[in-house]
């Protein structure tokens, strides 16, 4: 039997911490339901190589958040980063990726 | 997903950038230094100072006159404001005249404009008025009358924010709160805005039908608003700042507190609301016209070079026009911003030379044994303790972050709230509890006598709030009242002494200890063995501490002890989030003594040996007096060390106020309810310096340098270099930055003098009754009546490593590029490969310090002009 999946968009969010309370928030308000958050990431950037290793720093190390969301969110959180980023440093990339159980990743939505 | 919620996700992005433009402000009760100008850190501090200059008029330097008079004293050297000179005037064409048959430069006039008092205002009216009719003066500065209109419109828009902000932020000191709170501060406030009678809403034409109007969602009336304006969409981020820079005291305390209750976003809606509203409104167009001055008195310019050239009025007066013309530009050649930074650079220049020199020349004692490892936090007041108490004996101080490496929050025993002990940059990971000792005989007559006191007082507060019951109130208590009020007055000493013995009568004295270890009962609290390990492991590699332990090892918080202060916690330690140290010092030696911490840490390269014991105490940095806590559970083979470790604390401590005292007269400070001034906290703080102590040990560093402990041959990789550069450091600049700032321009970046300030809401204080939250230091924390006691200068950071180490580490922290490149903080290496000093110009480059000649190391003391 062929696996069925429901088409939804991932997005990749990394941002130096002071950001992060601004990107819950934005997800928040796009009734995003879950999304998963890794501190301190490390890796190549327009600021040169980020080591992941600041102990005592969590505003200027690098944060990713991973967010599966359905297509009609993706315009106001994209738009919103755009708005975000014209500013100051991140990133987002957005991929097609499919999920079973679609309303564990919906709010508001049946399941 | 619709139009309007991408384009309210937008707004709602564009306020948050907005907003990067000011610090967040954090209640006075927890005051957290943080730079006034933070937003603008990825700017040139050059630039980001004009652009303050042009948003708000606010001003980045000392008056000329402060350092003319340390140049005039020998503060400032020849040869110091010469670098800073040259490096000023490369941008400038150094044309040259010949005057009299003697050849002047325009660097020439230029120098001479700095070194004497060139005033644009007529001191001696040397010369003859026909040469003012010759002077050609710039025409006098009309200011658009728009310009006009707009500064009315911000100051009508600021009063009534400031009020609304007042009325709903109240942290619980009003006794009647503003209403509708519950459903968030821009609903609250289209609810209420129709009962306004202020004047401002009197002069809105239709004012109660336009609040009827108003749009529900926030996001919606900004964009209305702006739109309304006609502000084009790619200016609103522009707009937008412009209104969040506008009150940064509450603006800031709003960024802090976000919430679904109150938010930037909300806040934004109702000032553009009242910009828009105001918009049209004639009568405001009906304000005199103020009289305008721009023209700058170019007479008494030419007098003042005339002067300093030794020329008479009538050699003056022989010249040409276009000879006249010239000198003028040739003295204004450069403006106001670039001479208070060529000043400001040649002030640090002379600093840092004589902290190098300082250094060069110490002599180091040799230590034979070690009596006791002590560590104390990075604060600059440290300095001074440490430096009395090595003296004192064979004692080895370090210094580190007071937070003790320890990511925690604390439940307080008392009222059972919690509170961050960690620096702001994080988030506290874990919760600790301190609770009273279980086998303490005092604790229920210390709890039931604890109850009583709050069922007082509570009463007494709702009799007090009560609309008639005050007037009985005062006239059965008052005189009760007058008695104390007396005492604290005249005597501030013995009234303390008393008030102590009395509540200790009632209440008994406590024994507490902490929840380290995590309990089936309170999951949620303590650590587990593991982390306990990590902390631990982490802490003691910062702190350089790896084997070689003392068989006493003391960590040594800090905190300030004063009375009627709403600025406390702008005294207490900045690396526990503006709390006492204490506490995390207790922690982090009872998990050091536990075996079982020691066991596994072993078998991470960390050997403390069996006879090592930990041990916590306190400074109190308004009394000079450290605290040991604990004391009666030091082992007794150990009681004898204690012993002899507290009575040469007390005499360090004795020889430390003997030298704040020649700074600050000595008294009752901390206990006089009077007292503006009860200790002078982190003023004239200038450096920060990452080394191991033998580097400065036995030197003056006249309590003016943070001090962490580093030691580059057991950082091999630069790890620990990157934790304290990004961590410890940052907090020391955002401390410095606030004195820097609040010297310059009081008015703006600080709050003013605190004889007129009022507590508002139990968050802040007011400058009299209204207006913004004042966010800043006081006057009183900067000056000493005679003038600033605070120097304002950048912090100058040494660190004791090879420069190319430095620079790996630069290269991988974006904010540290920011601060170093754009010289908000200034960086200096002693690199032991080249076993010299090396100062960082910008991006990676060094240049080698030259060693220069002896120059006065006195400092304290000397003329200030304010």
């Amino acid at each position: 039997m062929p696996l069925e999946l429901t088409p939804m968009k991932m997005l990749q969010v990394v941002v130096p911490g002071e950001r992060f309370a601004t990107i819950k928030e934005l997800l928040g308000r796009a009734q995003v339901s879950g999304y998963t958050v890794i501190p301190n990431v490390s890796g190549m950037g327009h600021h040169g190589y980020h080591e992941g290793r600041l102990l005592f720093n969590e505003l200027s190390s690098q944060f990713m958040i991973v967010a599966v969301v359905a297509e009609d969110r993706v315009e106001s959180i994209v738009a919103a980063l755009e708005e975000l980023f014209a500013q100051s440093s991140g990133v987002v990339f957005v991929t097609d990726c499919g999920v079973r159980r679609y309303g564990y990743f919906v709010s508001g939505q049946p399941q | 997903m619709t139009n309007t919620e991408t384009l309210r996700a937008r707004v709602r992005a564009m306020v948050s950038v907005a907003f990067d433009a000011i610090p967040a402000v954090w209640p006075i009760g927890g005051f957290i230094a943080t730079n006034p100008l933070g937003g603008l850190e990825h700017r040139p501090f050059a630039d980001a100072i004009v652009t303050m200059r042009e948003r708000t008029n606010a001003r980045g330097f000392l008056d000329e006159s402060y350092y003319r008079e340390r140049y005039a004293a020998g503060l400032i050297s020849r040869s110091a404001l010469e670098a800073a000179f040259d490096r000023a005037a490369s941008s400038i064409l150094d044309d040259v005249r010949v005057l009299f048959g003697r050849t002047v430069s325009v660097r020439d006039i230029l120098w001479l404009s700095l070194t004497n008092n060139f005033s644009h205002r007529t001191k001696r009216g040397a010369l003859d008025v026909a040469a003012a009719v010759r002077v050609p003066s710039a025409e006098p500065a009309r200011v658009d009358r728009k310009d006009e209109r707009s500064s009315t419109v911000t100051a009508l828009v600021n009063e009534r924010m400031a009020c609304w902000c007042a009325a709903f932020l109240d942290d619980g000191q009003a006794a009647w709160p503003m209403p509708y709170r519950e459903l968030g501060f821009y609903e609250a406030w289209r609810r209420l805005a129709p009962f306004d009678t202020s004047s401002t809403a009197r002069v809105i034409p239709q004012y109660r039908a336009l609040i009827r109007k108003t749009l529900p969602v926030p996001e919606d009336a900004i964009a209305a608003a702006l739109a309304g304006m006609n502000v084009e969409r790619s200016a609103w981020p522009e707009v937008l700042t412009m209104h969040a820079v506008r009150l940064p005291g509450w603006g800031g305390l709003i960024k802090h507190r976000a919430s679904a209750h109150i938010d930037p976003v909300q806040y934004l809606a109702i000032r553009l609301w009242y910009e828009r509203a105001l918009e049209h409104v004639t009568t405001v167009d009906s304000l005199p016209e103020r009289a305008h001055s721009g023209s700058t008195n170019r007479v008494g310019l030419l007098a003042n070079i005339a002067s300093a050239l030794e020329l008479s009025a009538t050699e003056i007066l022989a010249l040409g026009d276009a000879d006249i013309q010239w000198l003028l530009q040739a003295a204004e050649a450069l403006d106001e911003d670039q001479r208070g930074l060529l000043w400001l650079r040649a002030h640090e220049h002379a600093l840092r030379q004589r902290l190098f020199d300082r250094i060069r020349e110490r002599s180091q004692p040799l230590a034979i044994s070690t009596r006791a490892d002590a560590v104390f936090c990075i604060d600059a007041r440290s300095e001074g303790l440490r430096r009395h108490l090595e003296a004192q004996g064979p004692y080895r101080t370090r210094g580190f972050a007071g937070f003790f490496g320890l990511p925690i929050a604390l439940r307080d025993y008392e009222s059972g709230t919690s509170q961050q002990a960690c620096p702001v940059l994080i988030t506290p990971k874990h919760e600790i509890e301190e609770r009273i000792a279980a086998d303490d005989r005092n604790a229920a007559r210390y709890r039931s006598a604890r109850e009583f006191l709050s069922a007082l007082r509570s009463m007494f507060n709702a009799v007090k709030g009560n609309t008639a019951a005050p007037f009985v109130l005062f006239e059965s208590l008052g005189l009760f009242f007058s008695l104390p009020l007396m005492l604290r007055t005249l005597a501030p000493g013995g009234f303390a002494a008393l008030r102590t013995r009395l509540f200790r009568l009632f209440v008994p004295k406590v024994r507490t200890t902490f929840t380290v270890d995590k309990t089936t009962h309170a999951p949620e609290i303590g650590l587990t063995r593991t982390e306990q390990v990590y902390f631990a492991e982490a802490a003691l590699a910062l702190m350089n501490m790896r084997y070689d332990f003392a068989r006493l090892v003391l960590f040594t918080g800090h905190g300030s002890t004063t009375e009627n202060n709403p600025f406390e916690a702008s005294l207490d330690c900045g690396a526990c989030a503006g709390y006492r140290g204490g506490p995390n010092a207790r922690i982090l030696s009872a998990i050091l003594n536990a075996p079982e911490v020691r066991k596994e840490l072993r078998t991470r390269g960390i050997w403390i040996p069996d006879t090592t014991v930990f041990i916590a105490g306190e400074h109190d940095t308004a009394t000079d007096r450290v605290m040991i806590y604990d004391a009666a559970d030091v082992p007794v083979s150990h009681r004898r060390e204690l012993a002899l470790l507290q009575c040469d604390l007390a005499a360090a401590c004795a020889a430390l106020t003997a030298e704040r005292d020649a700074s600050l007269p000595p008294g009752d400070r901390s206990v006089d309810w009077a007292q503006v001034r009860p200790e002078w906290g982190l003023a004239r703080n200038a450096a920060f310096i990452i080394a191991p102590r033998t580097f400065t040990e036995g030197v003056d560093l006249e309590r003016r340098a943070f001090m962490h402990e580093y030691d580059v041959v057991r950082d091999t990789d630069g790890a620990l270099l990157e934790i304290i550069m990004t961590a410890p450091l940052i907090v020391a600049q955002w401390i410095n930055s606030q004195y820097y700032f609040a010297t310059v321009d009081n008015e703006r970046y600080g709050s003013g003098t605190k004889v007129i300030q009022n507590v508002v809401g139990g968050i802040g204080v007011l400058a009299g009754n209204r207006g913004d939250l004042r966010a800043g230091l006081p006057i009183q924390s900067l000056a000493d009546g005679r003038g600033w006691y605070h120097e304002p200068v950048r912090l100058q950071t040494i660190v004791v490593a090879p420069r190319a180490r430095i620079d790996a580490v630069i290269a991988r922290n974006a904010i540290l590029q920011r601060l170093f490149n754009n010289e908000w903080i200034l960086l200096s290496a002693w690199d032991p490969d080249t076993s010299g000093f090396w100062t960082y110009t910008t991006h990676n480059t060094w240049r080698a310090a030259k060693e220069t000649t002896r120059e006065p190391l006195t400092t304290i003391g000397t003329p200030n002009a304010a």
